[in-house]
C-alpha cells in the first residue's frame, strides 16, 4: 500500500463527505446522503492485504471521528473492527455481482452504526446517534452508491499500490 | 549493513490500534476537541459551499454549542463574550467621542447634551414560546418608561419596550420574530459603518438580510444597535455574527445569522435607556 497516496485521497474523500456540496444528491425529507467513507472502508478492507486493511480501517475511522459530531475514537473502533472482519471476505463476492456488493456494503454499514450505538455511551460527552430510520436509509443509499462507485475505486486501485480488481 | 526489518504481527497492530481508539473514546471531549477544531477551521471554506441542511457533520456553530463544550470552557466562553461586548461598547464610545471632538474643533457647540439615564428593573416573567421572545419587567410608566426605549442587559442591547402599564412593561427581545432594529458593523474607524436591519428569527438568533458580499464580514464580528435620535446616543453591542455565508437566493448578498451575547433565559435584571434623565421618576 502507498500510504502517502492513501492518506491524501482519504483527506479529500473526508472533506467531500462532510461538504454541503454532497447535499445536491441528498434525498428525502431526512436529507439522506451516502457515506463515502464506508464505501472506502469496504473497498480497502477487501482489496488490501489484511495487515494494510486493518491500518487503513482505523485511519478511515479516525477521519470519520474528526469530521463528525461523534466522540473521538468511536468510529475508529467501529471501522477498525468492521474493517478487520471485512478483510477476511472473499474478493470474488464483490467482483462477480453488483447485487452481492450492494448487500455486503449495506450489512457492513448497518453493523458499523449498530456497533457505534452500542459503545457510544462509553464516552460521557456523547451526543447520541441518528434515528434508526435515518441510518437504515443512509445505509441503503451508501450501498447503492458503493455498488456503482466500486468501478471507480477499482480503476484507481493501482495508484494505491494494490492489485487492480477484475471489475 | 543490512537494515533490520521489524516484523509486527497483524494481531499486535490490531490490538494496538484498538487500544489507542479506546483511550481516545474514554478521553473527555475537552482534550480531543482540538482535532475537530482543526478539521473544521481548515476545511470550513470548502465544506460550507453548497446547500445547507441538517446533518451529523461538524460546523463552527456546533463547535461553539453547549452540547460540545465542557462547563469550564462554557464559563470562559461567557466571560470572553462579556469582555467582547464591553470592548465593543468602548469602541463605539470612542468613535462617538472622536466624532464629537471633530465637531467641536470646527464649531463651538452651545450647551452640552445631557447624558442618557438608566432605569433599572427586574425581570418578573419571560415569554419564550413559539416565535415570541418577550420579558415582563417590574417598571412601567410611573418610573418613566416609554414605548420603543432600548433595553440593556449586562451592557448589551436585548430589545425594546413594547407595551407599558403603570407598574410593568413588556420588553420585546431582538430575537422575537416580530422585532426589527437598525444595526451597524463598525469595522474600520475611518470607513463608513455597514448598516442594516436585524430581524428576529423567533429562536435564539436573528437574521440580517440585504448586506452586500463586497462588505467583508466574518464569524465573530460584533453587531451594534445603531444610534437613534431620542432613543440611543451611541451604538451599543447586540451580539456577534454566528454564521455568514452567501445567500442561496441572491448570490450577491450575505446570509447573516446573529446570536445575542446573553441568552434570554439568563437575564434577570435589565436597564432601560432614557435619553432625557428628567423623565426618570425618583
Amino acid at each position: 500500500m502507498r500510504w502517502f497516496t492513501f492518506i491524501t485521497i482519504l483527506i479529500i474523500i473526508t472533506v467531500v463527505n462532510a461538504a454541503n456540496a454532497l447535499n445536491f444528491i441528498a434525498v428525502g425529507p431526512l436529507n439522506v446522503r451516502p457515506d463515502l467513507l464506508i464505501i472506502t472502508l469496504v473497498f480497502f478492507a477487501v482489496n488490501s492485504n489484511s495487515r494494510d486493511a486493518i491500518i487503513a480501517s482505523f485511519l478511515i475511522g479516525f477521519a470519520v471521528d474528526c469530521s463528525t459530531t461523534a466522540p473521538m475514537g468511536l468510529y475508529m473502533i467501529c471501522f477498525g473492527v468492521t474493517g478487520a472482519i471485512a478483510s477476511r471476505m472473499k474478493r470474488e463476492w464483490f467482483e462477480e455481482m453488483i447485487v452481492s456488493r450492494f448487500v455486503i456494503i449495506f450489512v457492513i454499514s448497518i453493523a458499523i452504526h449498530a456497533l457505534a450505538a452500542l459503545i457510544a455511551p462509553l464516552n460521557q460527552d456523547g451526543n447520541g446517534t441518528e434515528s434508526i430510520n435515518f441510518l437504515c436509509l443512509q445505509s441503503l443509499y451508501t450501498a447503492l452508491a458503493g455498488a456503482l462507485l466500486w468501478y471507480l475505486f477499482a480503476a484507481a486501485a493501482p495508484i494505491f499500490g494494490i492489485e487492480r480488481s477484475r471489475t | 549493513m543490512a537494515r533490520r526489518k521489524i516484523k509486527v504481527s497483524k494481531k499486535t497492530i490490531f490490538a494496538s490500534l484498538l487500544m489507542i481508539s479506546v483511550v481516545l473514546l474514554l478521553t473527555p471531549r475537552r482534550h480531543t476537541r482540538i482535532l475537530n477544531d482543526t478539521f473544521v477551521r481548515v476545511t470550513n471554506p470548502i465544506v460550507n459551499k453548497g446547500p445547507k441542511t441538517a446533518c451529523g457533520f461538524l460546523t463552527l456553530d456546533f463547535l461553539n454549542s453547549k452540547q460540545f463544550i465542557s462547563k469550564d470552557i462554557q464559563k470562559l466562553n461567557n466571560d470572553y463574550l462579556a469582555l467582547k461586548a464591553a470592548y465593543g461598547n468602548a469602541v463605539a464610545d470612542l468613535r462617538t467621542a472622536n466624532q464629537q471632538i471633530e465637531k467641536l474643533t470646527k464649531v463651538k457647540t452651545s450647551l452640552p447634551q445631557p447624558g442618557p439615564g438608566l432605569i433599572f428593573a427586574e425581570v418578573t416573567n419571560a415569554s419564550l414560546t413559539g416565535t415570541g421572545r418577550e420579558l415582563l419587567i417590574n417598571k412601567g410608566a410611573v418610573a418613566g418608561v416609554k414605548k420603543d426605549q432600548y433595553v440593556l442587559a449586562k451592557d448589551t442591547i436585548i430589545g425594546t419596550i413594547q407595551d407599558i402599564t403603570q407598574q410593568t412593561s413588556r420588553v420585546r427581545l431582538v430575537t422575537d420574530a416580530r422585532h426589527n432594529i437598525e444595526i451597524m458593523f463598525l469595522h474600520d474607524e475611518k470607513a463608513q459603518p455597514i448598516r442594516g436591519q436585524l430581524f428576529g428569527q423567533g429562536t435564539d438568533s436573528c437574521d440580517i438580510p440585504l448586506i452586500y458580499k463586497k462588505n467583508n464580514l466574518r464569524f465573530g464580528d460584533i453587531v451594534y444597535a445603531a444610534a437613534k435620535q431620542g432613543f440611543l446616543y451611541t451604538p451599543r453591542v447586540i451580539g456577534t455574527v454566528s454564521m455568514v455565508h452567501p445567500s442561496e437566493k441572491e448570490p450577491l448578498l450575505w446570509d447573516i445569522t446573529v446570536r445575542p451575547i446573553h441568552p434570554a433565559n439568563q437575564i434577570t435584571e435589565v436597564a432601560i435607556i432614557v435619553m432625557d434623565p428628567d423623565d426618570i421618576d425618583g
